[in-house]
């Protein structure tokens, strides 16, 4: 297998778009590549196209919620590998608890401020790019 | 695939009114932080105090909301309409409690969790208690130069820390502290909470210092401790 020496690709699923707007400003400036979906089936469909190394999913999403995304990704050994982090406004303790049942790896709570967004994408998937000179090859 | 949780009529409502509120604020919130990194280039002299004000006044609602959101969800789910009696080891709720912690990056916080058999049930709907302990608790967290909520907290060198542990008589502590020269009065959602977790959970209140500015009431929770 050859390691990608390109940016990590963060997929933003979310239907508000001065969220997509904060998230990708704040990702992109840290180096990563962002792709943007406003729907439920564009984000499985972007996902399964070409999985991206974190997923940043809220949970209410037209067409079809972040919950059915996310049991259909997880449910898929060809997408399960995708990091995701939940974020959503609908957030309660059986939010978080469901989320984890769900296989998902993060959860935050909006509002949620976009360098903490970032530091868990940072912690979920590593820094955007591998550090230069580094043999990443097996 | 894991089924969704069975939600009450108000539960749902409740949800549906926190998405429409949070969103909104996500935004402000958002947009503030973009510009304080200078996403949009630097801010001048002039716009800085603005802005921190601004971000201050988001942060406070902020956290206003979601003790309001509690709020409101314990006095759909009261007491007397909970399901009566929970077991002392709730994993969810130490799962929930430790997930809040570690969003915080102070080193200094920590919790331990115990059980303690022959202790009391916690009465009432445990999950709505836990919630809004834990918006109390984010509120602590995102809040570390601030003296307003402490939750069994501890001056330290650098200032106020937040420490939940293990305290050594059965109950769980927490408290606040009306910061320095801020009449308790104005910060009357936060007693009306403190006074109303006491009563649902039959703890109780004290305020060894007397009642007023600086003063630092004690909740004292029956609460039996969760398996970690």
């Amino acid at each position: 297998m050859i390691a990608s020496t390109g940016p990590k690709v963060v997929l933003l699923a979310d239907d508000n778009e001065d969220n997509r707007l904060i998230y990708s400003a704040i990702l992109c400036h840290h180096g990563y590549r962002v792709q943007e979906v406003a729907t439920g089936p564009e984000a499985l469909a972007a996902v399964r196209a070409r999985p991206p190394d974190a997923l940043v999913l809220d949970i209410s999403l037209p067409g079809l919620d972040g919950w059915a995304v996310a049991a259909h990704l997880k449910g898929d050994p060809a997408t399960r590998k995708t990091a995701i982090l939940v974020v959503t406004a609908h957030a309660s303790t059986e939010d978080e608890i469901r989320a984890e049942a769900l296989g998902c790896e993060a959860f935050l709570r909006k509002p949620a401020r976009p360098q903490r967004v970032f530091e868990e994408i940072q912690r979920l998937i590593g820094a955007a790019s591998p550090p230069a000179g580094v043999d990443t090859s097996p | 695939m894991t089924t969704a949780p069975v939600r009450s009529d108000e539960e749902i409502a409740l949800s549906a009114i926190a998405h429409s509120l949070r969103e909104p604020l996500q935004g402000v919130i958002g947009y503030l932080e973009l510009i304080e990194l200078g996403r949009y280039g630097e801010a001048g002299g002039d716009l800085r105090a603005p802005l921190a004000r601004i971000s201050a006044n988001a942060r406070t609602l902020s956290g206003r909301l979601e003790l309001a959101m509690g709020l409101m969800a314990l006095a759909c789910d009261g007491p007397e309409r909970g399901t009566g009696v929970a077991t002392p080891s709730t994993g969810p709720a130490a799962q929930a409690i430790r997930r809040a912690l570690e969003e915080s990056s102070d080193p200094a916080i920590r919790i331990e969790n115990r059980v303690d058999e022959g202790l009391p049930s916690v009465p009432g709907p445990t999950d709505r208690l836990v919630t809004l302990f834990l918006s109390m608790l984010r509120i602590a967290l995102a809040s570390p130069g601030s003296r307003h909520l402490l939750l069994h907290g501890e001056a330290g060198a650098s200032g106020a820390r937040f420490h939940v542990e293990r305290v050594p008589d059965p109950t769980h502590e927490t408290g606040f502290e009306a910061p320095p020269g801020k009449p308790v009065e104005e910060v009357e959602l936060e007693v009306t909470v403190l006074n109303l977790l006491a009563s649902s959970l039959r703890g109780r209140v004290e305020w060894p210092n007397g009642v007023g500015a600086g003063s630092i009431p004690v909740l004292q929770l029956p609460f039996a401790g969760e398996k970690p």
